[in-house]
């Protein structure tokens, strides 16, 4: 057997393809070369694909708040994670009220019904006075400093973790950190944590008083386990 | 603005509340007990005098 190649191969030609054409016993250039056009069924850019570890935040979802809204809910949260996390940035509300997270069994038609929780803070300011601590609250748990009012050009950030919360033997613990930054710019850090001791499937983000959630966004993510 | 709440977000759809709702937020939100906060004044602390740094 013997090949032969064109005579002017054209600049940067990185190779060429040829077919055995088994009834002529001949080799001939193929011309309709087969063509690599996905990996595992992924096309376009064929880069690594980026599969998370142990440990790693999945970002599960992502909601922009624009507009006044009383609540921000997250839904179908199952037990494909054991620890889920919400992160929180830029939150401000329509007057001076903490953040808290309210818990459904039922995805979020009905918010803490026969649901026990119970929360413990600590917060403290950049001027040392007035710091708080507390405790208690059957009807959700607390989450955040003062959030301030949409005229504050700085927002709450955050976290909270919560866990376990499919699980029928463990109780659903959760902690987190925030801070937010008042209008007289005292910056108020807090530690938050609490439990709650029945199965649940979706969580809400809600001012523990009387005030709308203007501005603010909210991510839920998952810890790959 | 009115803090009256009228709206939800719902994994990111911007929903209206139902009357129900509304009541059953507002029911919550006085229920709640927030933190305790202490008033708790704190010493003036003495603050070094700037002159005295700046000429040299």
């Amino acid at each position: 057997m013997s090949l032969s190649f064109p005579a002017s191969p054209t600049d940067g030609q990185l190779y060429q393809s040829w077919i055995f054409n088994a009834a002529k016993g001949v080799w001939a250039p193929n011309l309709a070369a087969q063509m690599v056009t996905s990996i595992n069924g992924q096309k376009g850019d064929l880069g690594p694909t980026v599969v998370p570890g142990y440990g790693q935040l999945v970002r599960l979802s992502n909601q922009v708040v624009s507009s006044p809204v009383a609540f921000v809910a997250f839904t179908g949260i199952t037990g494909a994670y054991d620890e889920y996390e919400i992160r929180f940035h830029s939150v401000r509300g329509g007057g001076d009220q903490n953040l808290m997270l309210g818990y459904s069994a039922d995805n979020g038609a009905t918010w803490n019904a026969g649901l026990t929780c119970t929360h413990a803070s600590t917060i403290g300011a950049s001027n040392g006075t007035p710091t708080g601590t507390g405790s208690g609250g059957a009807v959700g748990v607390l989450i955040s400093p003062p959030i301030y009012n949409n005229s504050n050009v700085f927002g709450a950030h955050g976290f909270t973790r919560f866990s376990n919360p499919a699980s029928s033997v463990f109780s659903k613990t959760f902690f987190g950190l925030a801070t937010s930054i008042s209008l007289g710019n005292i910056q108020y850090s807090g530690a938050f944590g609490g439990q709650v001791a029945a199965i649940f499937n979706a969580v809400r983000v809600i001012c523990s008083g009387a005030s709308n959630i203007t501005d603010g966004n909210f991510s839920l993510y998952g810890v790959v386990k | 603005m009115s803090d009256e709440p009228t709206h939800k977000m719902v994994d990111g759809e911007l929903i209206e509340l139902t009357p129900a709702e509304i009541a059953e937020i507002k029911r919550m939100q006085a229920e709640f007990v927030p933190p305790v906060v202490e008033q708790t004044p704190q010493p003036k602390q003495e603050q070094p005098d700037a002159r005295s740094r700046t000429r040299r």
